[in-house]
């Protein structure tokens, strides 16, 4: 059963008009991609900056309204919600933000950032909050609540960003390059608890990120983005082994290995006058 | 083989309002003749500190506190500013990390490096503007581009030219500092491979300054690992990798994922990086280490050569 | 919840070790602090002393023309014999309360005003910063005179009216900017995703973090608002029920004692000057604060 369906999305951003010129002229943000998602699944969707990655999944959780198509979560159509109506939908699908810097309001306690969902939607409830920080490993919950982002390190904020995601039980979550802020050393542990969390709550998610070696070790399905357009789909190990479209081979061939024996054919765009 | 740079119990702090960071702690390696250098460790572990000791850029509140830093045969550590401007450029250059605000956006990118130029060497403009032609030659843009403005150019093509002018005085020694962290996978290839192959040719030594091990494997001669302030392994490249000694070390190639090979589970290195204002009495990285003993709580581990050219700082594993 | 109490009073604390560091600051505060204790000193001088001392109404019979300081009158008097002393009292308890008043409303208006153009945008914006261009347009003075004739009389209420509704919109118009920037940031955005309505959104995520820029106007304000009571009351447009330091000046003026009497023309000058210096200064400091960028490591 897919849990997500999307049918032809565009996003259309106008472009300054010129003095006097006529016709308005877009950027192709997103243009006309479709893909699903089964229930249960990771979704990794994979491209270089500018690509329209990150518009896609602003337009999944609805921070952005699609020029045209249809976003079938649950079977039901949200591309055409307006705001009013979008407050029930969102008890159901959640974000995890790139950057647990800025994520996070600087002004507000843990605990009134992790509340905040739940009383949106008039669930609060501080023993949710107690298990949602006990849940990502922010161990003991009591001593996490009344503290401000400042006082937690970068892998403890994108922790509590997660817990603020997971809190109200969504059913599908849209991660947008939730560790490439995060250290090394701090990365692993939130992938890791990330596919825990996917198992534990039988999430579904879209995992946004530029790094195939994430992608490939997150996700279940791989879909490549360049351009606005979707070049490639297909199970993930099988994207990363035997790709078909030049670009993904392109993007393979320049992914740094860490291991100084890998000698590999490099594939060059050399599309750009240099 | 020469030795061209070594560094013997470098220390640096910064002081701040809270007390003093030791950013840099009883630091020691050499690099020799046409030698790649690769530092990698975690934000905040010191490894652009270091940069910046070597170039003497430091900001007001840091200073070295003790060690040598010898380049060419001299210690520079005692050397005045005045000194030190005509080290750097035609001794030692640096790529920096933010290509967008190295160039000045009002001014043609070429000019630019013009000027550099002609500040420093007692050449005419016409003979500076040459070289910058063979320069944007070397590193792969049109030399055309010499007159396009730097929003004109793209992420790659600024990052190209930023590294033309690190070039323009012919340097002995080039640190690159995270120079492809903001750019895409294709141009980050590109780039890299662009910056190893001028190393090569123009037969300089280079410190290669990256969070990304990966991008150090691919680049680099030699590898020194910076935790927390200290460098705590240093070796070749495939004797790193083939036999990695540091449990930090270990941790930290177990922690990245790869497109090749089998997928194997990451395991993540519990904890976090130690507060610098306070850093842990004997080993820093002792709180998250899984082997660590008694000793390494009580002892700060000496730096030593633990196997020929394998430089390692553990109680463990000797 | 004993936790939250304990957090902001060491952010107060904070805030107030972020104060005493700087000079600016200080020094403001303590000349402010002077002009407070004038403006409470007030109304206890003119009670202990007989009604001759009231700045209004009273006036020394025993005094012929002005004359210079004296046991009796420290600073002396104007020409029909009242007491220069007092009217400095009471010039600074108007000074203040005007000043303090237009900085509080214009602030809250341009708040509002810059939050709402600023986080709905489109049409909102539009209209609302039309609007803030056509006032910041019209001339302030010119206009407070016509409204002063069409009312007759002009009181100290109409000036603080007209001044507030004419200086809120330079507040509004750097309370937008700063909303634009921060309507854009993942923290915002990510309460929107969690499904926070925009009512709430304004109050809790947009206007805390504005808060401290909307403070810093809130003293240039002050200073405004002080210079034009004064100049209106220089050109004769002041409330006559009352007296204020522009009052006194054009008095002096008006009498012919500009050059004859500096016991009468210095005082309410250094006033108006110094309490415009104090609230300019205490700006600076907190803009010092405020701004990153100018903050000295």
């Amino acid at each position: 059963m897919e849990m997500l369906n999307i049918e032809h999305l565009t996003k259309l951003f106008p472009l300054k008009k010129k003095l006097f010129s006529r016709d308005q002229q877009y950027v192709h943000a997103v243009d006309d991609i479709s893909f699903k998602i089964e229930k249960g699944k990771i979704l990794g969707l994979v491209g270089e900056s500018g690509c329209g990655k990150t518009t896609t999944a602003k337009l999944l959780v609805r921070l952005l309204k699609p020029t045209s198509g249809k976003i079938y979560i649950g079977g039901e159509d949200i591309a055409g919600l307006k705001e009013e109506n979008l407050k029930k939908f969102r008890k159901n699908i959640q974000m995890i933000f790139q950057d647990p810097y800025e994520s996070l309001n600087p002004r507000l306690t843990i605990h009134s950032t992790i509340a905040e969902p739940l009383i949106a939607q008039g669930l609060y409830n501080l023993e949710k909050i107690h298990d949602a920080l006990e849940v990502v490993g922010l161990k003991p919950p009591e001593g996490f609540l009344y503290r401000y982002p400042h006082e937690l390190s970068g892998g403890q904020r994108q922790r509590v960003a997660i817990a603020r995601a997971l809190v109200i039980d969504p059913i599908f979550v849209v991660a947008d390059e939730p560790t490439s802020m995060l250290d090394v050393s701090i990365r692993a542990g939130v992938l890791n608890l990330m596919l825990a969390l996917r198992k534990s709550f039988d999430l579904t998610v879209l995992f946004v990120t530029h790094d195939l070696a994430v992608a490939r070790y997150m996700c279940d399905d791989i879909a490549v983005m360049h351009n606005g357009k979707i070049v490639e789909t297909g199970n993930a190990e099988e994207v990363i082994r035997n790709p078909k479209h030049s670009y993904t081979k392109a993007l393979l061939s320049a992914v740094p290995i860490p291991d100084p024996r890998a000698k590999r054919e490099r594939i060059r765009i050399r599309g750009k006058v240099v | 083989m020469d030795t061209v740079l070594e560094i013997k119990n470098l220390g640096m702090s910064y002081d701040t309002t809270e007390g003093s960071v030791s950013a840099v702690d009883n630091v020691s390696f050499r690099i020799m003749n046409g030698e790649a250098m690769g530092l990698v460790g975690e934000s905040g572990c010191g490894k652009t500190s270091l940069g910046m000791c070597i170039m003497k850029l430091l900001p007001e509140n840091a200073k070295i506190t003790n060690g040598e830093i010898i380049f060419d045969g001299e210690d520079i550590v005692p050397k005045t500013e005045d000194e030190m401007r005509m080290i750097r450029w035609k001794g030692v250059s640096m790529i920096f990390q933010a290509a967008m605000n190295a160039l000045n956006p009002v001014y043609k990118v070429g000019d630019q490096i013009i000027e550099a130029i002609v500040a420093h060497e007692n050449i005419k403009k016409e003979e500076a503007r040459e070289k910058v032609r063979e320069l944007y030659k070397l590193v792969g843009l049109s030399p055309e581009r010499m007159e396009n403005y730097p929003h004109e150019y793209s992420g790659g093509m600024r990052q190209r030219a930023i590294i033309a002018m690190a070039l323009a005085c012919d340097p002995k020694f080039i640190i690159a500092d995270e120079p492809t962290t903001a750019l895409d996978v294709i141009v980050q290839d590109e780039i890299i491979d662009e910056i190893k192959n001028i190393q090569k040719k123009l037969n300089m030594i280079m410190m290669y300054i990256s969070h990304d091990i990966s991008v150090i494997a691919e680049t680099c001669d030699k590898i020194g690992v910076m935790y927390a302030g200290n460098f705590i392994e240093y070796a070749d490249t495939f004797a790193l990798f083939d036999n990695p000694l540091h449990p930090y070390t270990k941790a930290l190639m177990s922690s990245f994922p790869s497109i090749e090979g089998p997928k194997k589970e990451l395991k993540p290195v519990p904890g976090e990086p130690p507060n610098l204002l306070n850093p842990p009495r004997g080993c820093r990285f002792y709180p998250r280490c899984s082997y660590a003993e008694e000793i390494c709580r009580n002892e700060r581990p000496e730096f030593i050569e633990s196997e020929s050219g394998h430089f390692l700082a553990c109680h463990r594993v000797i | 919840m004993k936790k939250i109490e304990n957090k902001k009073a060491s952010q107060i604390r904070q805030i107030w070790a972020l104060v005493r560091k700087s000079t600016f600051i200080k020094l403001g505060v303590s000349i402010m602090i002077l002009f407070g204790i004038m403006a409470v000193f007030s109304p206890i001088w003119i009670h202990i002393n007989p009604e001759v001392y009231d700045p209004i109404i009273g006036a020394d019979p025993n005094v012929h023309g002005s004359v210079g300081p004296s046991l009796q009158h420290p600073l002396g008097t104007d020409d029909i014999g009242k007491d220069l002393f007092s009217q400095l009292l009471r010039g600074s308890q108007v000074a203040f309360m005007l000043g303090m008043m237009v900085s509080v409303f214009s602030t809250i208006i341009g708040a509002a005003i810059g939050l709402i153009a600023g986080y709905y945008g489109k049409i909102w914006d539009t209209l609302l910063m039309r609007l803030a261009d056509i006032i910041l347009t019209l001339p302030r003075l010119p206009l407070l005179i016509v409204i002063s004739g069409i009312f007759g009389t002009q009181s100290n209420w109409i000036i603080l009216l007209i001044l507030s509704l004419t200086f809120w919109p330079i507040i509004s118009r750097v309370i937008r900017a700063q909303t634009l920037s921060l309507r854009e940031r993942p923290f915002i955005e990510s309460a929107r995703v969690s499904g926070v309505g925009n009512t709430r959104i304004i109050v809790k995520h947009l206007a805390p973090n504005v808060l401290p820029i909307a403070f810093y106007y809130l003293t240039v304000t002050v200073t405004g608002a002080i210079l034009v009571e004064a100049g209106l009351s220089f050109l004769g447009f002041g409330d006559p029920s009352n007296m204020s330091w522009g009052m006194m000046l054009q008095w002096c003026f008006v009498k012919g004692y500009v050059f004859k009497a500096p016991y009468w023309m210095i005082p309410p000058g250094l006033c108006i000057s110094l309490l415009a210096f104090s609230f300019y200064l205490i700006g600076v400091g907190l803009e010092e604060m405020v701004n990153p960028r100018l903050k000295k490591r």
